[in-house]
């Protein structure tokens, strides 16, 4: 095919990309000699591969990705020489083209390994190569190679890709027998879908997408998560399907939250959006849940305020006293904003001693359970690895949330903001 | 763990040396034969748990197998599907449940799981390499050294590490789908997590991955620990293994009425067992470990527990064992209780002939056993009849069979509120009640209350059909208001009369079913120490369980430093068990001496005190104060007194009494 063919044809499939298909045409599908180094940028799902994958499919050039599962720097190295040879002998004289994905992502990747990748054109001839990366950074490479960049999509660019499949009001299956009772059509169901879906957008945009959604991608899956629940109103025969501004005003609670945006508990387990969080389903023994608490007590609560909480003596109304009046001269970020320091496993078996409504039972064998709760990682031993488990001068830390322990603590009875020195 | 705390070596010809009438067999002798019986019991015991978690896991695994495959197929996502097996942080269940989930993938052929653990990978290429080695399983060629270069039908070599070995394997063993499971998640550094699914989301338009996460805590706070982008790589589902309570539950309700196994799970062992579990430990295996060890010190400490033996005759056993059975009290009771009925022939018998005592013996066990699990039965029946009939206040199984292995639990507060409920239920509440016992009630062998069960759910069946549900008589008391007592009674009555001939007829039949579960209670329910040769069917040694099981190592430690005496036993300190002296040993002196001061301790205070304890000999400075800095040496490594910055010469008291 010819270079102007296939900018037409594939303008007329990818949208809003035309200067980057025109160049990388002009580049590897034009009898004109291709760069030996090309380097793409742009940020996630701003159409690199998409476009680039179908540029060189079109250009009918032999071409492989070593994509992102490179591991570390060696096998990087071996896996472009080998694919380079294996593709140039198998090409018999045509130019191949190795695209290297996602190169700022290796893992243990040394520096000299992408000047020596950059390279390989050299040592091998017939040989492309092709780097794409999220950002540029002059020096990744020590020399000056070409780059492409790939902007962002602007509001009208997205809010074009996402009008390209609209979701429809009404699910397919059901959609027969409203068109059979009401005499509504099935061109006219599309026509509303597309009109509320294209002002959906706009609006998702404005509201979430602008500030937490910016790409493409995970804007539209913004827009797949709310658009049930946004035209929930109109499956109910409550609002017309262009009643857009009082679906706005019923729907207002949906830009509210972050509910669409898959942020927090249900994010993974997606498929429950909505439901409630099952209660007790914590099953951990009674005094490891004490023994949580205590260790998140002594990871921020200052030592010097232990005598003030824990000793028995301490009258219950002094507790939080010099906390909570004073105005203090110069700002602070609030302890429990800051992460947990360290405390030494003495401190938090006094503070367990203290904070256990009865007194323990000799043979409650708290060390087994501190080790056990250190292997599911809710306790962390800080200081080298190597460092003896009994020396004294080891640390620990916890490695959970506020939410998480206060909600622990609720289950055994003990509300663990009255010890909190800045709750 | 035997007869005798102590014993005198006495070289080959122990037996000898005996008495002469004897036949030559000491108690200890019978080990074998209880080492035997404790097996078969064993047995028995471990197929229960292993039925149980069988079931258990079946649906579980059924579940996750068909969600794997089901997500496979909707292949137009580009998610890895992820099942969260939450099984509790008992990680050897967790075990077994993979291994039977590695099973039953093989039989389709078409997937192949491969199990980790944190501590076998600690970074990336370390658990490539393990999972690569496990499916291609020929560990020699890719174990060794760092950076193995291997071949693999390519014509090239690749590193020990590349997912393309597994992907080739794959392809020629026609595995459609390769199952990685964590067993314990939770150790997983997320940072290496997030590695991983990023690379098998970067493969799967190749080779198709699937996850299996093992979970202790939630699925939700193991989320939270992954970032968002892996997170969002996943399709994630929740499956939830049985819990370890409910488990315990589980096996208690297995055991409790079966007449077949000896010797039964005594109150104090169990109790121990629940609340352990409870509050201190995570694993249902060492729960079971326990048991297990009670039921063993059962056999091994109890030299009548031979008598557990379906296949023993009297020749088994010797002239010891037959003393130490009449020396039981249960026995003794039985005696008594036979002189005091003038029956003095069947006594002196007992007394006087072992054979005698050894058929009585066989009978009375199995008369005990079968006694017990009619106890177990019934207590089952309860806890039955509370689920239907929801009280607020609600009681496991086990703390319920706990109380009923106590004496007097027929008329317990417990069971006597159960039962007036049951004298004022309305049909339509009586009707899901009396199903819910009908089977338990088929099993029980009274016929009496066999017979008001079935007259009173034909009655309840016939009139379910009717429109208003039948009213109990017993149950209108509680309708009136009325202050007085003449009031009130002339109200039951007004309300009586207004009861329908059906109504009362209703009345009748539950009055009846009601007495004779009372009256069947009553009659299973006795005291189990009562029970002829209690001590022989029921075990329930605490102090063992305690002594291995929750060792007291604080208390332990306190007691060597502060009386040395009791363990060292020496002749020096025989006169002085209390009081310091300079032969006991330097640590001790000055464990003590720290204990006697406050929470700082000058130094040179210390010295001098030790010194005077240490004693008379004056010259030797050098020594003393050689022994003085080991014991201090020693204290510093146990942690009793420690270095502190306030002030230069003290040292800090670390340890306090009863703390």
């Amino acid at each position: 095919m010819l270079p102007n063919e296939i900018i037409d044809l594939l303008t007329s499939q990818i949208t809003c990309r035309d200067q980057q298909i025109r160049a990388l045409t002009t580049l590897y599908a034009s009898p004109l000699p291709s760069p030996r180094l090309l380097c793409l940028h742009g940020l996630p799902s701003t159409g690199k591969s998409l476009v680039l994958t179908a540029v060189l499919k079109e250009s009918e050039r032999p071409y492989a990705g070593v994509l992102r599962e490179v591991i570390g720097g060696l096998e990087g190295g071996k896996r472009g020489l080998n694919e380079g040879e294996e593709g140039v002998e198998e090409g018999k004289g045509k130019r191949l083209v190795l695209v290297f994905e996602g190169i700022d992502r290796l893992r243990e990747a040394s520096t000299m390994l992408i000047p020596a990748l950059a390279r390989i054109g050299e040592r091998i001839p017939n040989l492309s190569l092709i780097f794409t990366l999220r950002i540029p950074n002059p020096s990744l490479f020590h020399t000056h190679i070409p780059h492409l960049p790939f902007p962002a999509y602007t509001r009208p660019q997205s809010l074009h890709l996402l009008s390209l499949s609209p979701l429809p009001i009404f699910p397919p299956a059901s959609l027969p027998s409203i068109t059979d009772t009401t005499g509504y059509t099935a061109q006219q169901a599309a026509d509303d879908s597309a009109w509320l879906w294209g002002r959906f957008t706009a609006l998702m945009w404005d509201t979430l997408g602008k500030g937490a959604a910016r790409d493409v991608v995970s804007l539209r899956k913004v827009c797949g998560r709310l658009w049930g629940r946004f035209t929930e109103g109109v499956r109910e025969g409550e609002f017309g399907t262009r009643d857009f501004a009082r679906l706005v005003v019923g729907g207002r609670g949906l830009v509210q939250g972050e509910e669409g945006l898959g942020v927090g508990v249900g994010r993974v387990l997606g498929r429950n959006l909505g439901e409630e969080k099952k209660e007790g389903s914590e099953n951990l023994p009674y005094y490891s849940k004490y023994i949580l608490c205590a260790a998140y007590l002594a990871s921020y609560n200052p030592p010097r305020t232990d005598l003030m909480f824990f000793a028995k003596s301490t009258d219950k109304k002094r507790r939080r006293k010099s906390y909570t009046g004073k105005v203090q001269k110069h700002r602070k970020i609030p302890r429990t904003l800051l992460g947990p320091s360290p405390f030494p496993v003495d401190r938090m078996l006094a503070i367990l001693h203290a904070i256990v409504p009865d007194p323990l039972p000799p043979t409650a064998d708290l060390l087994t359970q501190v080790a056990t709760l250190t292997t599911l990682r809710l306790l962390l031993r800080s200081g080298s690895a190597g460092a003896d488990v009994l020396d004294s001068g080891c640390k620990w830390r916890t490695n959970y949330s506020w939410d998480y322990v206060s909600a622990l603590g609720r289950t055994v009875g003990f509300e663990l903001r009255d010890f909190l020195a800045e709750g | 763990m035997e007869h005798e705390k102590v014993y005198l070596f006495q070289g080959e010809h122990a037996a000898d040396v005996s008495d002469d009438d004897d036949d030559g067999l000491l108690l200890g002798d019978s080990i074998p034969l209880r080492e035997q019986a404790f097996q078969e019991c064993w047995q028995k015991y471990q197929r229960c748990i292993d039925t149980i978690l069988e079931n258990k896991n079946q649906s579980v695994l059924d579940d996750v197998i068909s969600f794997v495959s089901s997500s496979l197929e909707e292949s137009a996502t580009d998610q890895i599907p992820a099942a969260f097996v939450v099984a509790g942080a008992g990680v050897s269940s967790q075990k077994q449940f993979f291994k039977s989930l590695s099973d039953q993938l093989s039989h389709p052929k078409s997937y192949h799981l491969v199990s980790v653990s944190a501590g076998s990978s600690p970074n990336l290429k370390a658990f490539l390499k393990r999972i690569i080695t496990d499916v291609t399983s020929s560990a020699d060629d890719y174990a060794n050294g760092d950076e193995v270069e291997v071949f693999s039908g390519r014509d090239v070599s690749l590193l020990n590490y590349d997912l393309r070995i597994m992907h080739d394997w794959a392809k020629r063993n026609e595995k459609e789908c390769i199952l990685v499971a964590f067993e314990d998640s939770e150790a997983f550094d997320s940072s290496l997590l997030s590695d991983i699914i990023d690379l098998f989301s970067s493969w799967s338009d190749r080779q198709s991955f699937a996850i299996l996460f093992g979970i202790a805590t939630t699925a939700e706070s193991f989320c939270d620990k992954l970032p968002f982008s892996a997170t969002q790589a996943l399709d994630a589902r929740v499956f939830e293994l049985i819990k370890p309570q409910a488990l315990i539950e589980e096996f208690v309700g297995a055991i409790i009425d079966r007449d077949d196994i000896l010797p039964k799970l005594g109150p104090g062992v169990l109790g121990t067992l629940v609340s352990w579990q409870a509050q201190h430990t995570f694993s249902i295996q060492i729960i079971f470990d326990a048991f297990r060890f009670s039921c063993l010190s059962h056999f091994m400490a109890n030299p009548l527990s031979a008598l557990c033996r379906a296949d023993l005759t009297p020749s088994d056993l010797s002239k010891d064992h037959f003393d130490a059975l009449r020396n039981v009290s249960s026995f003794r009771r039985l005696v008594e209780a036979l002189l005091e009925q003038r029956e003095v022939l069947p006594a002196k018998a007992l007394l006087k002939s072992n054979t005698t005592l050894f058929e009585h013996a066989r009978e009375g066990v199995k008369e005990s056993c079968y006694a017990l699990s009619q106890i177990g039965l019934a207590t089952k029946a309860i806890f039955s009849l509370q689920t239907c009939l929801n009280k607020s206040h609600h009681r496991t199984l086990s703390s319920l069979y706990i109380d009923a292995l106590g004496s007097d639990f027929a008329s317990s507060p417990f069971v006597r509120e159960l039962l007036l409920t049951i004298k004022k239920l309305s049909s339509s509440a009586a009707m899901p009640v009396l199903e819910s016992v009908s089977v338990i009630i088929a099993q029980m062998e009274d016929e009496g209350l066999q017979t008001a069960h079935e007259s009173l759910l034909t009655f309840v069946t016939d009139a379910s059909g009717s429109s208003k549900p039948l009213r109990s008589e017993f149950s209108i008391t509680g309708e009136t208001l009325r202050i007085s007592v003449v009031s009130r009674r002339a109200g039951i009555h007004s309300q009586k009369s207004t009861l329908s001939d059906e109504e009362s007829n209703y009345s009748k039949l539950l009055l009846a079913f009601h007495n004779a579960v009372h009256q069947y209670l009553e009659s299973v329910f006795v005291d189990p120490k009562l029970l002829s040769f209690a001590e022989v069917i029921m075990f329930d040694y605490r102090a063992m369980h305690r002594a291995a099981f929750m060792p007291r190592t604080r208390q332990v430690i306190d007691r060597a430093l502060a009386s040395p005496y009791d363990y060292l036993n020496c002749e020096c300190c025989q006169d002085t068990q209390t009081a310091l002296s300079s032969t006991q040993p330097d640590t001790s002196i000055l464990y003590r001496l720290c204990l006697e001061s406050g929470q700082l301790i000058n130094m040179a205070d210390l010295l001098s005190a030790f010194e005077n304890v240490k004693g008379d000999n004056e010259g030797d400075d050098k020594d003393t104060s050689a022994s003085f800095q080991q014991a201090l040496a020693e204290l510093l490594y146990l942690g009793i007194v420690k270095g502190t910055r306030k002030r230069v010469d003290h040292i800090a008291r670390g340890v306090w009494n009863g703390l």
